[in-house]
């Protein structure tokens, strides 16, 4: 700072400004005093030279405006260690995100039986009754499955016998429910317990029925229809059947031929009775001739030693005794 | 005296760091319900008495007997703690989808008696096909009067030829996620006789929260062919194939010990493949034996089962069949997955998720008599999040195994 020029101004600070030339410098002032004092009272020329005075102006800054300051050593390792390297921990990192790595995928197995002939068999049996017995014919089971369910409909002659119920006989056998009979028949489910159910050829349950003796002897043929199983998945499957019959003598007596072994006829007849055996080789003009006659023992008599020697051979029973 | 201080520190932080290893617990996700396993004598755990549910059930109910997670396809134990003493040695029989085994241990595991999940070996007795280690598949069917021989079950089974897992015809992973055993050796005949194929090494996998104490012997390998080379006309000739090795994974905090853990392939004159092994833990013994040698790694991340993402593929339905969400692959005892009665092409369908649709989906045919064929999927419908595909193939009269593998590009 200029001290003149803060004297100055702090000389003029309160009143108007004063033209420059009173605002010398203060230190100059003795000298100019001196100077008027000799010229007001001699009032004549003299010379006076006045010492020199080196005025330097060195204005505002100082005369050296240069600064320099001490070194400062200044190293720069911003956040980190002065060491600049930096060494993370590894970290492993599986992505087992929406694809593995592999990108691959196994199905589990999943095995299929291609057959030609159902692997589940179901049948009914066969028997005969006389009048109105009371009787019963087996449902034959055999699979290999995991069943749960087995349901079929029953058609039977209900004017030759009355259907009273199904008796469940192995220990698969959750429950049975035989239903309504319709047009279609009688409707059977089976509940099963597919971990209880043998692996062999058994017998599932009986059919009960009782014979009626409002119409002759007939073959009363029993058919199962409508039958399916369910598997523990809950796949259907379908079911090989075989169906049974029930022959029923009220008078007549019924002949039955069987081919296997070898040929053969049976007589279904009334037990006590003697029946005579007939046949001819052409129902158009027929020529019966007796074979033998015959004592009933019991339901069922087996006829052999039969000789055909014709093309075809015809066989008819009727009764001769009492 | 800085010297000394600084011995000092440097001790404290070993043992700071080996007491944290020590003492340290990994998240895994065992209640204990099936209680604590000891093993004192020869025992057989029978896979089939666990009861079907989620594997995160309290067992109480059925304690010690494990849940089968269908979703998961395992049989789960949840012990508090595993003791297996020396000269007792653990099998098991099989859950009745061949499920693997998974222990899940809430703390430590200590084993020093044998585990075996062996594929079943060829033996003169054996009726239908060997028997896997629980995970692994079955070896392939001898040949039987008017039908050719089977090939082996599972991803790496092949029709006359040894299974394979890790190597040759390789499918999983290292992870060895999901847990998955060996493949079956294919069955063979000859003239000296017919013969099952060896069955495929089972899957375990151990995990504990602590340490896992192993001092005995684990074993997963491959069921033995059959190699006969003695006999006049057969001279040098294969008469059945090996099954694969299968798989052991174990994870814990600490595995110590110096046992023997061992997934390979039989032993028969054939090929023979190995299976894999998988040790996850923060501190591992350098004195366990392992075949075939793996690495042990860290559980970072800790995962014990695939991620809700992973990709899968399943057969969907054969010729309008559904097939079952939980199939057995039985072709014995309950039967077939599927039924048909078909002598025209039918449709395989089948189903992927998290896969991209540019990828392969291969559809392998074994039936139980004969050659296998493979056959790839073509892309029906969907996207790499859900996709459908299908073969269209005749299928041979009697028993068939399908199964599907699917490969990105």
């Amino acid at each position: 700072m200029n001290p003149c020029e803060h004297s100055s101004e702090r000389l003029n600070h309160p009143v108007r400004h004063s033209p420059r030339r009173w605002r010398a410098c203060p230190a100059l002032l003795p000298l100019l005093f001196l100077l008027l004092t000799r010229l007001l009272s001699f009032g004549q020329t003299y010379e006076a030279v006045s010492r020199e005075i080196s005025v330097f102006n060195f204005g505002t800054p100082f005369p050296s405006v240069e600064a320099i300051s001490r070194e400062v050593s200044v190293f720069n390792f911003g956040a980190s260690f002065p060491s600049v390297e930096a060494v993370s921990r590894e970290v492993s990192v599986f992505n087992f995100g929406a694809v593995f790595p592999s990108v691959e995928a196994i199905s589990r197995e999943v095995s299929v039986f291609n057959y030609r002939v159902p692997p589940l068999g179901f049948s009914v049996g066969s028997t005969n009754i006389l009048g109105t017995e009371i009787n019963q014919v087996p449902f034959t089971f055999l699979t290999l499955l995991d069943l749960t369910n087995l349901s079929l409909t029953l058609q039977a002659d209900d004017s030759h016998l009355q259907i009273l119920g199904v008796t469940p006989v192995s220990p698969e056998v959750v429950s049975v429910a035989l239903g309504t009979v319709s047009s279609n028949g009688h409707p059977i489910a089976f509940t099963l317990n597919s971990g209880a159910i043998p692996a062999t050829t058994h017998v599932l349950a009986w059919l009960n029925f009782q014979g009626i003796t409002n119409l002759d002897s007939a073959i009363v043929p029993l058919i199962i229809t409508h039958s399916t199983a369910t598997r523990a998945s809950g796949q259907v499957v379908p079911v090989a059947t075989a169906n049974g019959q029930v022959i029923l003598i009220m008078t007549n007596s019924i002949l039955v031929a069987s081919a296997k072994p070898q040929f053969g006829i049976t007589l279904y007849g009334l037990p006590g009775a003697t029946y005579a055996i007939e046949t001819t080789t052409n129902l158009a003009l027929p020529d019966w001739q007796e074979l033998e006659r015959l004592f009933q023992g019991g339901p069922i008599l087996p006829i052999t030693g039969l000789t055909n020697t014709a093309a075809q051979q015809f066989y008819r029973t009727k009764q001769v005794g009492p | 005296m800085k010297i000394q201080i600084k011995a000092a520190l440097i001790l404290a932080a070993c043992m700071a760091a080996f007491t944290s290893s020590l003492f340290a617990q990994l998240a895994i996700p065992s209640d204990g319900s099936d209680g604590a396993l000891v093993i004192s004598t020869d025992t057989v755990i029978d896979l089939s008495q666990a009861v079907t549910g989620n594997w995160t059930n309290n067992n109480t109910a059925n304690v010690g007997k494990g849940i089968y997670d269908p979703n998961q396809w395992a049989v789960v134990f949840k012990y508090s703690s595993i003791t297996i003493a020396p000269n007792a040695t653990v099998t098991f029989l099989n859950h009745p989808t061949h499920a693997p085994v998974v222990w899940l241990v809430s703390s430590d595991a200590t084993i020093n008696g044998t585990i075996s999940l062996d594929g079943q070996s060829w033996n003169a007795v054996t009726p239908n096909l060997n028997e896997p280690g629980p995970g692994g598949f079955r070896g392939g069917f001898k040949s039987q009067s008017g039908f050719g021989v089977g090939g082996g079950f599972g991803p790496g089974g092949y029709y006359g030829d040894s299974g394979s897992y890790s190597t040759y015809h390789s499918y999983g992973n290292e992870q060895i996620i999901p847990l998955i055993g060996g493949s079956g050796g294919g069955g063979w005949a000859s003239c000296s006789g017919n013969y099952n194929g060896g069955a495929g090494g089972g899957a375990i996998l151990i995990a504990a929260s602590g340490t896992i104490t192993f001092n005995g012997y684990c074993h997963a390998n491959g069921g033995n062919g059959v190699f006969d080379g003695g006999w006049a006309f057969c001279h040098y000739q294969v008469d059945s194939f090996n099954g694969s090795g299968g798989a052991i994974k174990m994870i814990a905090n600490q595995i110590l010990g110096n046992g023997s853990i061992e997934a390979v392939g039989g032993s028969a004159d054939a090929g023979s493949y190995p299976g894999r092994i998988r040790l996850e833990a923060n501190t591992t013994s350098s004195a366990l034996t392992l075949n075939p040698s793996t690495p042990a790694v860290l559980p970072n991340p800790l995962v014990i089962w695939p991620a809700a993402t992973a990709p899968t593929v399943q057969v969907v339905s054969v010729s309008g069949t559904a097939a079952p969400a939980d199939p057995k692959a039985s072709m014995f005892g309950n039967g077939d997955d599927i039924l048909i009665a078909q002598t025209n092409a039918v449709v395989i369908q089948l189903q992927t998720a998290n896969f991209p649709t540019s990828g392969t989906v291969s559809v392998f045919i074994k039936p139980l008599t004969g050659a296998q064929s493979i056959l790839p999927a073509s892309f029906v419908s969907g996207n790499s999040g859900a996709a459908i595909w299908q073969v269209t193939t005749v299928l041979p009269l009697n028993h068939t195994v399908i199964q599907a593998l699917a490969v990105s590009n």
